[in-house]
């Protein structure tokens, strides 16, 4: 699975902190997703397409 | 009745909601407590100081007394089943200050307790617990007679040792991260 939040986030012009801190989770979570270390559950994926103001497939695919 | 039998219902109705995990603050204290508490107890079986200290009547639910020592037949046992008897007391208080204070080191939250620490939590118990028994397999083909109370012994106490050894360690690779 890949995701585009790196670029997303540079779209939006925030930090790994300052996402981190609109999710609730750490810096370090944003940094293993964004490096396909850990896939993010239904929950955080649907947060983060709501940050981003997108759809969930926008930010995940499979590979 | 009723209004019981819906608070009862209440609780199991939020019990997959709850977290089962202590607070952050005790993560620290019970930490120092945990591993100081266990080169005090390997100490204290290795020399067989256990027995001489604070002796005290405890009640015992089960216990064996000697009947007959003579040379021959020292091995004849007999069951007196639940009664008073004297006990060095100090293994027990060791054993539930390691068990206790392990358990809340172990499961304590972190600062941002998010879903990640939560996978790396199950992923090291999982780790702990094939480690913990995979030796115990072993150990149980290579250590025989009396010496196998010190396996059980000390495996009471190994899968909290290697639960928070193997969580701190992923956690120092996640934070570094």
């Amino acid at each position: 699975m890949k995701n585009n939040i790196r670029m997303y986030r540079g779209k939006f012009k925030l930090t790994q902190e300052d996402l981190s801190n609109k999710l609730g989770v750490s810096r370090q979570t944003i940094n293993s997703i964004e490096n396909n270390k850990y896939f993010p559950s239904l929950e955080l994926g649907l947060k983060l397409s709501q940050i981003f103001e997108c759809t969930v497939d926008d930010l995940f695919s499979l590979e | 009745m009723n209004n019981l039998y819906q608070k009862i219902l209440l609780v199991f109705k939020f019990l997959p909601l709850m977290t089962y995990l202590f607070n952050n603050k005790w993560k620290g204290i019970s930490g120092w407590i945990f591993y100081l508490s266990i080169p005090i107890g390997m100490y204290l079986l290795f020399t067989d100081s256990f027995e001489g200290l604070m002796k005290i009547r405890v009640f015992s639910l089960f216990s064996y007394e000697t009947i007959i020592t003579t040379p021959q037949t020292e091995n004849i046992i007999g069951s007196k089943g639940f009664r008073w008897i004297e006990n060095g007391f100090v293994d027990e208080i060791l054993t539930f200050v390691i068990i206790v204070s392990g358990i809340i080191h172990a499961f304590s939250k972190e600062k941002i307790e998010d879903e990640l620490i939560s996978k790396i939590r199950i992923d090291s118990l999982v780790l702990s617990l094939y480690i913990n028994y995979g030796v115990l397999v072993l150990f149980n083909f290579f250590v025989y007679e009396l010496n196998y109370i010190y396996v059980m012994i000390f495996h009471l106490f190994t899968i909290l040792i290697l639960f928070n050894l193997i969580f701190r360690y992923k956690l120092y690779i996640h934070y570094k991260s």
